[in-house]
């Protein structure tokens, strides 16, 4: 499904050598995956590289049958809709209402019926506990309702990857953890799901498998064995 | 047709969220769009002066005193002959007189100097497409000046000749105006347009991670340039319908627009618009791409 084939990544102009440096990876349909490391770690940078919002310096990314080395201009936009992607800052639309958040990642891809519509975001915001609040604004959320608020614009593709970029990072601890519990959910749906964090302790109560990756390289790869609805 | 819906309302709101910027660039356009209007109104109106004094235009010859009928008749079946000349009608004195007296509401000037003072003339009448030519009269009238039976060529409409030649220049200042009125437009929806996308760049950006195509993200910026040179080519149009209303009560018999060039006007104001937004966005929207909001983690 995602396969990094000793891939190497520099920033121009950047002071340090490399910020990934041959990595090879491979994440299986369906698994649970937490990537581990401290800030500089390159965990970012490899979540990027799945989306192809960067480029690898050297090797090649494989995402579904996207090939890093030979994907067209115009076939980055349907990648990158079959990969949800969930950030520490949730970016949302701040001038648009969570529900019309979710519906114009439908409307990007041409989907303009209204009720078609309206049955995809009630789906996911009902999916995220979030459909009373659909028609607020960010601003009017909590952190972890504006971090569900994401998530259930990542869903509305019904992707098959989700990537979470330290999808706690600005929660306290309960909504964290809530907020884990709701991408498990999503990963037991089918979802093959990587969350990149700095929590050890949340990679232990959540992850399948776990990577940490330190200085731009994969220290340790160990996946973690439970019953498959653990922590639920 | 829903999409044209979609991206129109997206347009609208852009538009709305930046009102303050908006309506600085509608006055600016609207501006540029009535100068250009004016030269276009200027032109109109010159060009149909011309036209109504087309039909003025042809060449009275004066024959020599004591040239007779029948040279005369003689001459103007020559005349007739050139290639420019439709027609060259003899004219006997007396004709001239009574014409003359005729046109001065038959004030008696036969009797009054005692004799007849003109001499026999030939009214020459050009071709269309010598008519057409600016200087066409002027070099007939020398060519004509050289026959020895011929005392004086001379065109009392010379001005229209002269209108001519200013008409040329009309023509040619309003293809410079519109050109520069492109310009304009061009610069003034790239600096507006520009700052409405810094000001959505974060948004942009997030659209372009959850995969929005160039396209999502190009044509409501093209919308907004469409809609704003519309609405700044419509207020230019009755600007110059206020101005065209001044210049009557100064040169009467000013006209309006026809209503096929106002049309024409607002299309090409909206497509001038929508040309100048993907000027100004291509190169923003390729930066986006480039520009990194790095943070490594």
């Amino acid at each position: 499904m995602i396969r990094f084939e000793n891939v190497y990544k520099k920033y121009p102009g950047a002071r340090r050598s490399w910020v990934l440096e041959d990595v090879t990876l491979e994440f299986e349909t369906g698994e649970m995956v937490f990537l581990l490391g401290a800030s500089g770690a390159g965990k970012t940078t490899l979540m990027k590289l799945v989306t192809l919002e960067e480029r690898p310096s050297g090797g090649r990314v494989l995402v579904h049958n996207y090939d890093s080395e030979t994907i067209g201009k115009s076939e980055i936009p349907e990648l990158r809709r079959r990969c949800g992607v969930v950030y520490q800052d949730f970016r949302l639309i701040r001038d648009k209402t969570i529900q019309q958040n979710v519906a114009y990642v439908l409307q990007m891809t041409g989907v303009l019926d209204k009720s078609a519509l309206s049955a995809v975001t009630r789906r996911v915001l009902v999916q995220v506990g979030l459909f009373a609040k659909r028609n607020d604004y960010p601003d009017e959320l909590s952190g972890g309702e504006q971090q569900r608020a994401a998530i259930a614009r990542a869903l509305a593709h019904q992707p098959s990857i989700l990537l979470a970029d330290e999808p706690t990072g600005n929660l306290d601890q309960n909504m964290g953890h809530d907020i884990l519990t709701l991408l498990r959910r999503v990963n037991l749906a089918g979802a093959t799901v990587v969350v990149a964090s700095h929590d050890h302790e949340l990679a232990m109560r959540f992850a399948e498998r776990v990577i940490v990756l330190e200085n731009g390289r994969v220290r340790t790869d160990e996946r973690i064995r439970r019953p498959r609805a653990f922590a639920l | 047709m829903n999409q044209f819906r979609f991206f129109a309302a997206e347009a609208w709101d852009y538009l709305i969220r930046g009102r303050g910027t908006s309506l600085a660039s509608v006055i600016a356009l609207c501006a540029v769009f009535f100068l250009f209007g004016l030269v276009l109104l200027v032109s109109h109106n010159v060009q149909n002066a011309a036209e109504s004094l087309e039909s003025r235009k042809g060449l009275t010859v004066f024959l020599v005193p004591g040239v007779g009928e029948e040279r005369g008749s003689e001459l103007a079946r020559t005349f007739e002959g050139f290639g420019e000349i439709r027609t060259a009608e003899f004219v006997h004195r007396d004709v001239a007189l009574a014409d003359l007296e005729n046109d001065l509401g038959d004030f008696p000037i036969g009797s009054a100097l005692g004799e007849n003072p003109l001499p026999h003339t030939i009214r020459i009448e050009l071709e269309e497409v010598a008519r057409a030519r600016a200087g066409a009269l002027l070099s007939m009238a020398h060519e004509l000046s050289n026959y020895e039976e011929v005392d004086e060529a001379i065109f009392g409409d010379q001005f229209v000749e002269t209108l001519e030649q200013n008409l040329h220049m009309v023509r040619m200042a309003n293809l410079s105006v519109g050109g520069l009125s492109a310009l304009a437009v061009a610069l003034v929806l790239l600096t507006t347009l520009r700052l409405l996308f810094l000001g959505r760049r974060d948004t942009l950006r997030i659209l372009k991670v959850v995969g929005a195509t160039d396209q999502f993200i190009r044509m409501p910026f093209l919308f907004l340039g469409g809609i704003q040179c519309l609405m700044a080519g419509a207020l230019a149009l009755i600007f110059l319908e206020g101005a065209r209303i001044f210049f009557e009560a100064l040169f009467p018999g000013v006209e309006p627009l026809p209503v096929a060039v106002r049309l024409g006007f607002l299309v090409g104001s909206a497509l001038i618009g929508i040309l100048a937004s993907f000027a100004a966005i291509e190169p923003s929207l390729r930066r986006l791409e480039q520009e990194p909001e790095e943070v490594v983690r």
